[in-house]
């Protein structure tokens, strides 16, 4: 199990070594980060096949960090980090994979990519809040750089807006945290501690600090209506930065929530728990009806993004253990299925085609151009709509089982927007891939300008493409075909004194 | 002072509390003489004597901190307390100097001006700074700071060629004689008050600080006192650019040189902080209710106002200024919780500290960026920075980081502690506020870091003429190694305070 600290280590490792490869040649900066990120996605698999699930978080490293403040660097791990851990890893070895063709400034991109990454891997490896919190920040700071550097669309906006909700959201965390700490006698940081220290608060100061937690996290997560600046900053994003961004920086906001938020104050959480399952019931069929209308790909996928995590969400508001374990199980499969979209639509297609508009891919029939693309669309297409053999399908049906026996309504509600994902996935591939069907195709397809002949020659898929792509396609489905390999990691951990303050309902 | 107390000062070895001041009085003098004595190649010399002489004394007063005074004595028959904080600043304002010189070195070298008359003034200003920091007596208080005051007006008009730093000089002079003279009037009113015998407390020697305590504590809601104390405060809040007293920071930050605007971004705040505490914490203490309500509308509004003031900047040094004003506003908060939470006092020191290792680093990178007019640095000129000079942008984004407070660098950790004190105090309305402000700060510290990583988006073919970036300095070993150093320390500061955090957290 000790091996799991090292992923941190390296990585950060592997950003100084990229930076200093850059110097070289671009080459050997994406090689460098590639057996990175590549390595430590093999070492939380190896930590992964000795990991004794059970409740409560398993002390990895434990020593004192600011003994005047009763700071710990204290690193655990337990069945839901686990998961995420291993998503990490896999999300971060596919997102070099599509970020094989930068040329500008190489190193430093794989840099601040890899920085990222070390900062989400001290995320969901922290056991103490302040600790926590940092490892947070180190992994928003390089978000700013790698969208203002290197993205696309209106990428200074983009990135200064993605900035400010991160840095606002944290913000209220950290004020959240301090406030516990420093009325609750100042004892720690530890998870236990806060909650401790949180109970002796009086009901509204609970409250508040609850919500200041929580919504500072959920900022991240994407929960409606603080979720403006993700679809902004998935299209300004590079392939890569996007990939990891709705891969796993938004599952940062989402475990925030779960590990620190939740158990913070059971009294409070009662306060909040249906406001909560309400916006995040919102937010699945508000964003996925903007989805629906968008018109480009890239847009549609973020607001798809910020439905999914709407599950997320719900799943963690509906507070039983099902529930939540089905949050769990949706943060890995949308790291996975978000990941695969990004890496097709900004990767495979805009980089060839030069746009994401669906008015003017649907005239270029992408399936006889990029017919690997088109059928890695599908695929994380169908994954996404929830249909079995895929991962989302597990993850969501328990989502809405397990709101299902907290309150019915919201799970009613939330089922219209599985009916929407249906909608907008099918409108996108339909569209963006196939171009438009029905009797007059055949002179829609020859408009002006673009005859059939005449089709745009794109260059083929890469290697790093299909393998990275390939890489993702195979965890969604190993995932949807047997969920028990997540689940049996997750529902112990769920057993876990704090959680179980929160959670009722027994055993899933 | 009498010739016979001077005597009595002599006979008890007192001389011995002031020796860190005196060593660089001669230093400063010793300066100008080598002026005189070495032949015109060797001068440049005479900034490295200054340097190194500086680094002995830190180092021997860092030697001698706990054995320099023994608990907290007062000397030269009460004008000077020596406490475990005056020595903390002491060394923190040789620091500074330090720092300044060998900017000044950077700086001077783009210019045709005399150069050592620069040094020999900074070491007179980090002396009376010294002595400010452990002033117990209001005459000591009043000479250091005039000293302090006057060593800056010549040392913001010192580019004198440069219209701007003469205008910065002049308006320097202007709001500082102001600032002095509301300082004097409070000073005044409350020697007036306190000296009137009839009143419980009353002495003859009211300008000494525990007498006066003595006099507030016996006279709660004297008005005359109360005048007094609202005109000092006004004064200092001069000195550390707190709303509303901050109008001259941008026009004389842009227009001073480089090394001088950071001496007085640093150094000159962090005096201003050194006597608040002093006067609030000890004197003024008895007044709380007075001070408490005065101090929260300053901070609140010096936070935002500063923040928001420097988001519209192109200057980088009008927008070090008013982002200094902000920095300001957190330490206010520092000194307000001071009065509920012991461990506030420390916070700041920290906080400051970490002020300090950042300030330089950014101003450092300024020193090299910057051209030979001085007051024309603007972020357009860092364009590209990472690909000329990689080492100076690392240093600038470190710098900046921490000025902005991202985890894990000295300056996130100088905002945690001041917080969890504000938090600990219950100043959940300033609380509010300064979170806001240090969101706000995050769009123009990453905008400079931009600046300096990525080439100027700016469109080149509008018809306008693309400003000319002016030529970088090459950087130095000497300044090489402070600069890492400064970094360096930023970034380990942040992940182990050790025994510094310790002192600060136990002191």
């Amino acid at each position: 199990m000790n091996l799991l600290p090292w992923s941190i280590y390296l990585t950060m490792a592997g950003a100084l070594l990229a930076l200093a490869g850059g110097r070289r040649s671009a080459g050997t900066a994406r090689w460098i980060a590639l057996l990175t990120a590549a390595g430590t996605w093999i070492l939380t698999l190896l930590a992964a096949t000795r990991f004794v699930p059970g409740p409560g978080l398993q002390t990895l490293v434990d020593v004192p960090w600011i003994p005047a403040m009763g700071v710990r660097y204290h690193l655990a791990v337990d069945g839901i980090s686990l998961t995420l851990l291993v998503l990490t890893g896999l999300a971060s070895t596919a997102g070099v994979l599509f970020s094989w063709n930068i040329e500008e400034r190489t190193g430093e991109f794989f840099a601040l990519f890899l920085t990222l990454v070390a900062g989400v891997y001290g995320v969901f490896l922290s056991a103490d809040a302040l600790l926590f919190f940092v490892f947070y920040e180190i992994a928003i700071v390089p978000k700013y750089f790698l969208i203002a550097a290197w993205g696309s669309t209106n990428r200074e906006y983009g990135a200064m807006k993605l900035a400010l909700y991160s840095f606002a959201g944290s913000a209220m965390v950290l004020a959240g945290l301090l406030w516990v700490y420093a009325c609750g006698g100042a004892h720690g940081f530890s998870f236990g501690q806060l909650t401790h220290a949180a109970a002796t608060l009086s009901r509204p100061g609970q409250i508040v600090v609850f919500a200041l937690v929580f919504f500072g996290f959920a900022t991240l997560a994407g929960l409606f209506p603080l979720h403006t600046w993700a679809p902004t900053g998935h299209v300004a994003a590079p392939t890569g930065a996007s990939m990891l961004l709705a891969g796993v920086v938004m599952k940062l906001g989402a475990y925030g929530c779960l590990r620190v938020a939740l158990p913070l104050s059971p009294v409070a959480f009662a306060y909040w728990q249906t406001p909560i399952a309400w916006l995040a019931v919102t937010g699945i069929v508000y964003a996925g009806l903007v989805a629906l209308m968008e018109q480009d790909l890239k847009f549609v996928i973020g607001y798809s993004s910020v439905s999914h995590m709407g599950f997320v969400m719900l799943g963690l508001a509906a507070a039983n253990p099902r529930a939540v374990s089905g949050a769990v199980l949706q943060m890995f499969s949308h790291g996975v299925i978000a990941g695969l979209l990004f890496a097709v639509v900004g990767r495979m297609v805009y980089d060839r085609t030069h746009t994401r508009q669906l008015g003017d891919l649907r005239r270029m029939k992408l399936y006889r151009l990029v017919p690997f693309a088109t059928t890695m669309f599908v695929i994380a297409g169908v994954a996404s709509m929830g249909l079995p053999g895929f991962s989302g399908f597990p993850a969501e049906l328990t989502i809405l089982i397990g709101t299902w026996t907290a309150a019915p309504l919201w799970a009613a509600v939330a089922t219209v927007g599985v009916l929407i994902a249906a909608a907008f996935t099918l409108r996108a591939i339909q569209l963006g891939f196939f171009g438009s069907t029905g009797p007059s195709s055949a002179s829609a397809t020859d408009g002006p300008g673009l005859h059939a002949g005449s089709a745009p020659h794109l260059s083929p898929i890469t290697w790093p493409e299909k393998a990275g792509a390939l890489l993702l396609v195979g965890a969604t489905v190993v995932v949807g075909l047997k969920p028990d390999l997540l689940l049996d990691w997750i529902n112990p951990a769920l057993q876990s004194p704090l959680l179980q303050a929160v959670l009722k309902g027994g055993a899933p | 002072m009498p010739i016979q107390l001077l005597q009595q000062a002599a006979a008890a070895n007192e001389w011995l509390a002031i020796t860190p001041e005196l060593m660089l009085a001669l230093l400063a003098l010793l300066l100008l003489v080598l002026e005189l004595v070495l032949p015109r190649q060797l001068h440049t010399l005479i900034p490295a004597t200054a340097i190194v002489a500086q680094i002995v004394i830190a180092l021997g007063l860092a030697f001698n901190f706990d054995s320099a005074f023994t608990g907290p004595g007062t000397a030269f028959n009460g004008l000077l307390r020596l406490t475990a904080d005056g020595q903390f600043l002491r060394l923190f304002f040789l620091v500074c100097s330090i720092f300044v010189c060998l900017l000044g070195t950077v700086c001077l070298a783009k210019q045709r001006m005399p150069r050592v008359e620069f040094y020999h003034l900074v070491l007179i200003i980090t002396a009376a700074m010294m002595l400010l920091a452990q002033s117990n007596h209001f005459v000591l208080f009043f000479v250091a700071l005039e000293t302090v005051t006057v060593g800056f007006y010549i040392l913001v008009s010192y580019f004198r060629e440069s219209p701007l730093s003469l205008e910065a000089g002049l308006k320097y002079l202007v709001m500082g004689a102001l600032s002095s003279s509301i300082l004097l009037f409070g000073i005044v009113l409350l020697y007036g008050a306190a000296g009137n015998q009839a009143l419980p407390g009353g002495s003859p020697n009211s300008m000494n600080f525990d007498q006066l305590r003595i006099f507030l504590t016996d006279n709660p809601g004297n008005f005359l006192a109360s005048a007094g104390i609202v005109l000092v405060l006004a004064g200092v809040a001069f000195k550390i650019g707190a709303v509303p007293f901050q109008i001259w920071i941008p026009d004389v930050y842009q227009g001073a040189p480089t090394p001088v605007t950071a001496f007085l971004a640093v150094a000159s705040k962090a005096a201003g902080f050194a006597v608040l505490l002093i006067l609030t914490q000890r004197v003024f203490a008895p007044y709380q209710g007075l001070v408490i309500p005065v101090l929260s509308v300053m901070a609140a509004a010096t936070i935002l106002f500063g923040n928001l003031a420097a988001l519209t900047q192109h200057n980088v040094k009008r927008l070090i200024g008013l982002s200094g004003v902000s920095h300001a506003g957190y330490l206010m908060i520092g000194v307000i919780a001071a009065y509920h939470e012991p461990h506030a006092i420390g916070a700041i020191w920290f906080y400051l500290s970490a002020y300090l290792l950042a300030s330089f680093a950014v101003f450092g990178v300024m020193a090299h960026v910057a051209g030979p007019n001085d007051a024309d640095q603007e972020l357009d000129h860092y364009a590209d920075l990472a690909r000329d000079q990689p080492f100076l942008a690392a240093v600038l984004a470190i710098g900046l980081g921490s000025l902005a407070g991202i985890p894990p660098l000295a300056g996130f950790m100088g905002k945690l502690l001041i917080f969890v004190s504000a938090f600990k105090a219950g100043l959940y309305p300033l609380l509010a506020v300064a979170i806001a402000g240090v969101v706000i700060s995050i769009y123009y510290y990453f905008g400079w870091i931009k600046a300096a990583f990525f080439p100027a988006w700016r469109p080149t073919d509008a018809g306008l003429p693309q400003a000319a970036v002016p030529a970088r300095t090459p950087v130095n070993l000497g300044v090489r190694i402070a600069l890492t150093v400064l970094a360096v320390t930023s970034v380990l500061l942040g992940f182990y305070q050790g025994a510094f955090g310790q002192w600060i957290l136990t002191r």
